[in-house]
């Protein structure tokens, strides 16, 4: 067992009410990278925080055996003084600082009161080097972008001289590129003897990286996988998660017969609201019929959010110009108030910021768009508001005590069930779900599946905006492909592919950049 | 929950409370009971009606994510200053009153158009309206000061000897006021009532209920406190005009802020305005309404400010913004968005007012007065500091 | 992308109105405690010297330091509200 550079054993942790872990286990060897994977709300960002040290010794039961010795973290500098180092998952950085700057936050190089920053510089070059990057330590965090300031915070880890390093979620923001790149840099730490626990969601990533995995549930640890002896396939590991096989990720649509257009956009143009002569949205025309699952797929940036937006009583964008029926009569509509009025409901893909009430309880958040339907003369009707809140909560299966709960304890996946609530008591005969599993766990995508299938049964039509290709591919009767704001495919479900969409992306791609040169 | 838990929390939810109780036993023992005396309730209700109103128009601008409105104390001395000279040609009140409150209205419409449809930020609009209006004032008063000689006008919005509601009930030789204590006990009874069906409809939804000992409990101490209250308005001269008009605007408010669409909005907005406005709602009107509303309810509150200094003058209403900040911070609006009730608000300024009126009763100098006013808006600057720490 | 634009502004809004509120307090703060010692030194004032000069000195430190927090708050609150911008732009 001495190999092993970490030991936890039997940690059990409960906040009032809750039992977050329950005997967990977890023994990570020196020199490997070790993943954590769970649902959200599994418990494993309560474990590293135990590691951490944020929640103190004591205030959780078990032993930590660090190197061969049993550690009692009173606070987060303690566990950095042994080498452990935590990236969370929110970027710590200070925009405005340079890199130099933000490495050596609370880590100050020189006297306490008169700062070296030659010293300061020359340290973060060198990490900086380490990691890949070849901006100067002077450069400030904002002119970044996210992929290098990830970096940058393991270069943070590396002077803060890391022995285990932890990164939760640490491409949750990162594109495909990036994300390869900084799974490889952990590659090439373990080779040089460096450990990592790694925190994901992604689990092609997870099996590409990890040497271990251990699979959390509901606080429990399930089991241990590990190279080369176990399947390491996403199957296998969502088994472990979930706790049952899931045969179809995709639940089965049946019987939903596919009517007439619901809603028809033609030459749809919208230009950027602060730099006008950028063109967003470039004659796009598009129909979504009754009953059908309409997907728009594409990179981030290619304008669907915008399309979205400005369809939805022009909430994005100036100069929109073209036409939009709806169920065959062409609506002219200026506000979202008109939009929801001529039967439209956009389900926004960032939920906290522009989607809920956070500080609000369930009940409040699923009838702000329809509050009509709970009052009289401008008097709520607070019992039927409870009611129709307690309505929903069944029926979309949102896990929380009771519906006065405040939605910002809720987790992502309940909280978008709440958000999708709201937008159902507007009764649409459009919904626009924007990302609709983004950030959200396994068993949490099913139930949104399911509910977006009940929607189309009840002969809705549902715009499915999403960057995750399988869950475009599984879940969509037809797919339009939109890049740099133009449509550039449309694929009905059999006969589309994660390679034709690529593919039509990247056409017009280069498409676009030899008519530049 | 442990005890200690128990404990914090209930400390944590009644801290104003608390506070305003410890407040006024402090000065209960300085002045050997006097405060509590019958005139100097009273006194508290008067002298303070234009912070209770005025902090409920300011409570609903905050709602919207913490914008202030600065120039509240110049809207009061203006419109003050117009019904003066409008009363001072012979005008009728009823028609003066009116056109004051139509002048607060129209003020407020005005700094509302700015902030709510051009997006200029309100602290520059209402630091703008403060200096405007105190000018204005100036230069119609030319200085001086003018003053209100309609008695009945001066009756009714509590000013001078006679500002009492009349005893229907009078029995001649007594001097308990009987109809004080009439509205007294039907005060009480509204309230059992409305506890008790609130209780039931939850409990028929199925939600979670206090048990029947706290529920009780609560209901005694209030019921106490209304009697007591009410016994020693009683004993007095009866109710006090400017009650009635504070009660109205509490109650109006409350209701508005906690049962209709707008109110939801107002808080809805200060939660999240994208979410808000994406859920159809035009955001600019309820920063309108919150505007204009502000104006409206300086108007009254400058009705009832020359009416109880039976005059208009180019000072009057300074530092009332202060007051109705004050009274919101510590009336605890002063936390990151919507929240913040119309009840906190009131139990804020009540707190303002027996400091105030207690310190008076100690015949101390206006100084000691700021000394105390100081000290409380400290320790609400060290609960925010404190709160915000506990959460992050 | 536009919406996260939209929430990071309305983030450092709310910031701003907030600190206004704040730094409105702490001035307030400042006014007191100025006006203690400037009533003192006009004789208009009948606290001993070391009640007027204690208590108004102590608001002014209180207000300068509140404003301080609130300036430091402001300016946090202004980073997070740009860094969710950032973090969730590409």
């Amino acid at each position: 067992m001495s190999d092993n550079i970490l030991e936890m054993r039997g940690i059990t942790k409960t906040f009032p009410g809750v039992k977050a872990l329950d005997d967990v286990n977890l023994a990570v060897k020196k020199g490997s990278i070790h993943a954590l994977v769970g649902e959200n709300g599994a418990g494993k960002s309560t474990l590293m925080n135990v590691l951490s040290g944020l929640y103190p010794y004591g205030s959780y039961s078990g032993d930590i055996v660090y190197e061969g010795e049993v550690c009692k973290f009173s606070k987060i500098k303690d566990s950095e003084n042994k080498g452990i180092v935590i990236i969370h998952q929110e970027l710590a950085l200070v925009p405005y600082m340079s890199i130099g700057e933000n490495m050596f936050l609370g880590n100050e190089q020189g006297k306490k009161y008169a700062i070296d920053w030659d010293k300061t510089h020359a340290e973060a070059t060198k990490y900086l080097k380490i990691v890949g990057l070849t901006e100067s330590s002077t450069t400030l965090i904002k002119d970044i972008g996210v992929g290098k300031q990830q970096m940058v915070e393991i270069a943070k880890a590396l002077a803060k001289k890391a022995r285990l390093m932890i990164l939760d979620e640490p491409t949750s923001s990162l594109n495909e590129a990036d994300s390869k790149a900084l799974l490889d840099l952990l590659l090439e730490f373990k080779k040089q003897g460096m450990t990592s626990i790694i925190i994901s969601h992604k689990l092609n990533e997870v099996s590409y990286v990890a040497d271990d995995i251990t699979i959390i549930r509901d606080g429990h640890t399930i089991e241990t996988l590990t190279k080369g002896k176990d399947d390491f396939s996403e199957d296998r590991i969502i088994r472990g998660m979930v706790g049952r096989a899931i045969e179809d990720r995709f639940p089965k649509r049946s019987g939903v017969k596919i009517g007439d257009v619901a809603m028809d956009v033609k030459h749809w143009n919208v230009y950027h609201p602060i730099y006008t002569e950028k063109k967003v949205v470039d004659d796009v025309s598009f129909y979504v019929r009754k009953g059908e699952v309409v997907g728009f797929s594409g990179l981030m940036g290619a304008g669907r959010t915008e399309l979205a937006m400005s369809l939805f009583g022009r909430s994005y964008g100036t100069e929109i110009s073209g036409t939009l029926e709806i169920n065959g009569k062409e609506v002219r509509l200026h506000s979202p108030r008109e939009a929801i009025d001529a039967g439209l409901a956009y389900v926004t893909e960032d939920r906290k910021g522009n989607g809920l009430i956070l500080s609000n309880p369930i009940s409040i958040n699923t009838t702000l768009a329809n509050l009509k339907g709970v009052s009289k003369k401008g008097v709520i009707d607070r019992d039927k508001e409870l009611a129709v809140a307690e309505e929903y909560r069944v029926k979309l299966h949102t896990k929380t005590p009771s519906v006065l709960q405040n939605v910002g304890n809720l987790s992502g996946g309940n909280q978008q069930k709440v958000l999708l609530a709201k937008w159902m008591y507007s009764d649409p005969d459009v919904l626009i779900l924007d990302e609709p599993t983004r950030g959200i766990d396994v068993g949490a995508k099913f139930e949104i599946y399911c509910i977006i299938n009940d929607l189309v049964a009840e002969g809705k039509s549902v715009i499915m905006i999403s960057s995750e290709l399988p869950e475009v591919l599984g879940m969509c009767d037809r797919i339009y492909v939109l890049n740099e704001g133009r449509i550039v495919g449309e694929f009905e479900q059999k006969e589309a592919s994660q390679e034709k969409i690529m593919a039509s992306i990247l056409a017009t791609d280069s498409a676009a950049k030899e008519k530049k040169q | 929950m442990t005890t200690k838990t128990k404990v914090l929390s209930f400390i944590q939810k009644y801290t104003m409370i608390i506070a305003l109780v410890l407040v006024t036993a402090f000065f209960t023992w300085r002045t050997n009971g006097k405060i509590l005396m019958p005139q100097n309730i009273t006194n508290i209700i008067s002298q303070n009606a234009y912070v209770f109103i005025l902090a409920t128009g300011m409570l609903l601008c905050i709602l919207t994510g913490g914008n202030i409105d600065l120039s509240v104390g110049s809207v009061v001395c203006f419109v003050g200053t117009v019904g003066a000279v409008m009363m001072s040609k012979g005008m009728n009140m009823w028609l003066a009153v009116l056109l004051m409150l139509a002048v607060g209205l129209l003020i407020g419409s005005w700094q509302a158009f700015w902030i709510a449809y051009v997006k200029v930020p309100p602290f520059i609009t209402t630091l703008a309206g403060m200096l405007i209006f105190r000018g204005l004032s100036n230069v119609v008063l030319q200085g001086k000061t003018l003053p209100v000689k309609n008695e009945a006008f001066v009756r009714i919005f509590g000013g001078g000897a006679k500002c009492y509601v009349p005893d229907i009930f009078a029995r001649e030789g007594s001097t308990f006021n009987i109809l004080c204590l009439v509205v007294g006990i039907l005060t009480c009874a509204i309230y059992l009532f409305f506890t008790l069906r609130s209780a039931n409809t939850r409990k028929k939804a199925g939600l979670e209920t206090d048990p029947m000992y706290v529920t009780l409990i609560k209901s005694i101490i209030i019921v106490a406190v209304i009697m007591f209250f009410t016994i020693r308005l009683a004993q007095y001269k009866g109710l006090p005009m400017a009650l009635i008009w504070v009660v109205a605007v509490v109650l109006i408010y409350t209701y508005i802020t906690s049962k209709t669409t707008v109110g939801r909005y107002l808080y809805a907005i200060g939660g999240n305005e994208v979410a808000t406005r994406l859920s159809g709602i035009d955001t600019r009107k309820i920063y309108f309404f919150a505007y204009a509303n502000m104006g409206l309810l300086a108007g009254l509150a400058g009705i009832l400010t020359i009416a109880r200094l039976t005059s208009a003058q180019p000072t009057y209403g300074q530092n009332y913004e202060m007051d109705a900040i004050g009274s919101c911070f510590i009336g605890g609006a002063s936390a990151y968005g919507g929240v913040g009730t119309v009840p906190g608000v009131i139990i804020g300024a009540l707190l303002m007012g027996v400091i105030n009126i207690g310190m008076s009763i100690m015949g101390v100098d206006a100084n000691w007065q700021k000394v105390v006013k100081g000290l409380v808006l400290l320790a609400a600057v060290i609960f925010d500091v404190v709160s915000k720490k506990k959460n992050s | 992308m536009n919406s996260d634009k939209n929430s990071s502004a309305q983030k450092r809004t709310k910031a701003m109105n907030f600190a206004t509120m704040r730094a409105v307090v702490a001035g307030y703060l400042v006014y007191l405690g100025g006006s203690l010692i400037y009533d003192y030194l006009k004789s208009r004032s009948d606290m001993t010297p070391v009640q007027a000069w204690g208590f108004g000195l102590l608001f002014i430190a209180a207000g300068v330091g509140y404003g301080l927090y609130t300036w430091k708050r402001w300016q946090a609150e202004a980073a997070s509200a740009e860094e969710s911008e950032d973090s969730e732009q590409s």
